[in-house]
């Protein structure tokens, strides 16, 4: 009887090991079904070299360049290519990308060059245009080859080559959206027999930021200030060009300051703000056109000289402004009223 | 084993004399019972343990020098070159005289930036969930935006949508004009969205180098609608060289009471290209 009882008992033990570990089992397999269901993050990175591609080509002729594309993400991309012309947009170096037919070029009969046949990728697994997969790591060369058609006019052709993320992927459970990311990467084209096109630049403003007024043709400017170049430069020529240069600000004590203008492209027809350099070993980088100053005082010429593509001074442009230590009188001018004021209170009282 | 481990309990119980008996049995009944329990942990631990799959991505790549790594490797890797002309990074004019045989001259990068670290853009999720909508209850979710500017001089993103956010039964929740009256928003023009009876769907942007209409927490604009040929719209913008330059995207949907049920869905698309 007793042997029964302990039998009983050592079954009745194991058969709570059972449902205790069936228990667990069934907790750990709800947690992991509850866990891949989570809306976990899926972060999308890329990252594409060279930024910009500046070719001047002649017609007929073509050439090859090598783009880089890394998915540094931790989840597997599927992407698409595909070239884009874009127009500058602003005066900061931006990009207004015209999918679909641009209007001018339609109306210009530009669109009948096919430029979009220009372009093809030279690898042997992959088409511009063409749908690929890029896993989470992993790089993609890309051989680019611009080939220029015999019947191309001279002049600016200006494009963004882009990869995009195909949405579909990842569908939210819920009412959302889809993230579609596109990174992209320009390319200026000037086609040109010569290859000596005509640069042609403008001075469109040289003035001063912190200009406190004018008087007659001289600005005046507050002593303490740093006086600050305001230089927006208009190509008007028929291909886009780097504006080498400087400003130099000489005063009345011999004084002299030199900012180095920062070679950023212009495109053609449009209108640019030119940022300084500020030297920052290996590299140079952009930086307002400022002069570290503390007090100025007396009159000062600031001479802006560039050249497009060259450092010359075939374009110049000179403003003439007054430093002044007006903030100080007018403080000066406020202290000695009160002082008059309360004298004057005194010797009525007296 | 059953038997033997029944045995030892029983000559455990009932005090033969055979003592030796009695205690080897009990030793082999304890050694047995040990064993199970080991077993028992084992099969515990596993259950416990062995069903976690998650698996994880190389991260390795997030070193402080792969950026460098791989561009090094562009410039020495013999890139695609003519018979007359070998490309790569050129930092300067090419030499006088080469157009006339080559018929070309090229440069890659910035011919300012002595760097050729990738121009790289992140989105921290690729998917957007407001899961159940509930009427005149807002919902948010976010998502970060990273953007590395390496080697370019500056760069711009741009957001839209393909069109608003609409259902598989053709309803949509329109794109919000915020408070509406003095405080419409656009898809330029950021404005507040306060109102709990305020509907439709829109975006906040908090962090570097966005737009200043979004003045705080509670400026929203309108996603541009490619749909009705709206432009996509900048939401970041840069000048200056930098690494790791962060936007929160905060985006936002409010339904009336009025609004069909269904499960609704756009693709908001973001462009990130460098400056020329």
């Amino acid at each position: 009887m007793k042997i029964q009882n302990s039998k009983f008992k050592i079954q009745n033990y194991n058969l709570k090991f059972k449902i205790f570990a069936f228990c667990v089992f069934i907790l750990r397999f709800a947690f992991c079904i509850l866990h891949l269901s989570e809306a976990k993050a899926q972060e999308l990175s890329l990252s594409i070299w060279p930024p910009l591609l500046e070719v001047t080509i002649q017609p007929g002729k073509s050439i090859t360049q090598v783009y880089k594309l890394k998915n540094t993400g931790e989840t597997d991309l599927a992407l698409t290519s595909k070239i884009v012309p874009f127009k500058p947009e602003g005066e900061k170096g931006d990009v207004n990308l015209e999918f679909g037919i641009p209007k001018e070029s339609r109306e210009a009969g530009i669109w009948n060059l096919e430029f979009s046949s220009w372009f093809s990728f030279q690898n042997a697994n992959l088409a511009l245009g063409e749908k690929f997969l890029l896993p989470a790591g992993q790089e993609q060369e890309v051989v680019l080859k611009i080939k220029i058609p015999q019947r191309a006019p001279d002049g600016d052709y200006y494009f963004s080559l882009l990869f995009e993320t195909l949405p579909g992927v990842f569908l939210p459970a819920g009412s959302g959206g889809q993230i579609e990311a596109k990174i992209g990467s320009n390319i200026l084209l000037t086609v040109s027999q010569t290859g000596e096109p005509l640069k042609q630049a403008a001075v469109e403003e040289f003035s001063l930021h912190n200009s406190l007024f004018m008087i007659h043709d001289s600005i005046i400017i507050d002593s303490f200030s740093q006086p600050k170049f305001v230089v927006r430069l208009k190509n008007t020529g028929q291909v886009f060009f780097k504006p080498l240069g400087s400003i130099t600000t000489s005063g009345w004590f011999n004084q002299r300051w030199v900012l180095d203008l920062l070679p950023e492209n212009i495109l053609t027809n449009s209108i640019r703000q030119i940022q300084c350099q500020q030297a920052a070993p290996p590299q140079i980088l952009p930086s307002p056109c400022e002069l570290r100053t503390k007090f100025l005082l007396g009159k000062y010429t600031a001479k802006l000289e560039f050249g497009t593509d060259e450092a010359s001074g075939k374009y110049q442009a000179q403003i003439v402004f007054w430093a002044l230590p007006l903030k100080l009188a007018a403080g000066v001018l406020v202290i000695l009223a009160l002082l008059l004021f309360i004298a004057s209170k005194i010797s009525f009282k007296k | 084993m059953k038997n033997n481990f029944q045995f030892s309990r029983t000559n455990f119980q009932s005090r033969t004399n055979n003592q030796f008996t009695k205690i080897e049995n009990w030793k082999i009944g304890n050694s047995l019972k040990i064993e199970n329990w080991k077993l028992k942990i084992l099969i515990v631990g596993i259950l416990l343990f062995g069903f976690n799959h998650e698996i994880k991505a190389q991260s390795s790549i997030r070193s402080q020098n792969y950026k460098i790594d791989w561009p090094n490797a562009n410039m020495g890797a013999g890139l695609p070159s003519s018979a007359n002309y070998q490309m790569g990074v050129t930092m300067g004019q090419t030499a006088p005289g080469l157009y006339s045989s080559t018929g070309y001259k090229i440069r890659a990068g910035f011919q300012y930036i002595h760097s050729i670290i990738p121009f790289s853009f992140s989105i921290s999720d690729i998917s957007i969930d407001f899961g159940s909508l509930t009427p005149g209850v807002p919902t948010t979710q976010t998502n970060t935006l990273t953007v590395s500017v390496g080697g370019a001089g500056g760069y711009v993103v741009k957001a839209s949508e393909n069109n608003p956010l609409k259902s598989t039964a053709g309803a949509t929740i329109p794109d919000t004009p915020c408070d509406g009256g003095a405080n419409t928003c656009t898809e330029t023009t950021a404005k507040p969205w306060t109102s709990n009876s305020a509907y439709g769907f829109g975006f906040n942007m908090s962090g570097t180098d966005i737009p200043a209409d979004f003045v705080s927490s509670t400026y929203f604009r309108q996603f541009a609608d490619r749909s009705v040929g709206e432009q996509p719209q900048t939401i970041m913008t840069g000048t200056n060289v930098g690494r790791n330059k962060q936007a929160t995207v905060t985006y936002k949907v409010n339904i009336s009471s009025l609004q069909p049920a269904g499960r609704y869905e756009n693709i908001l698309s973001f462009l990130a290209i460098p400056t020329y």
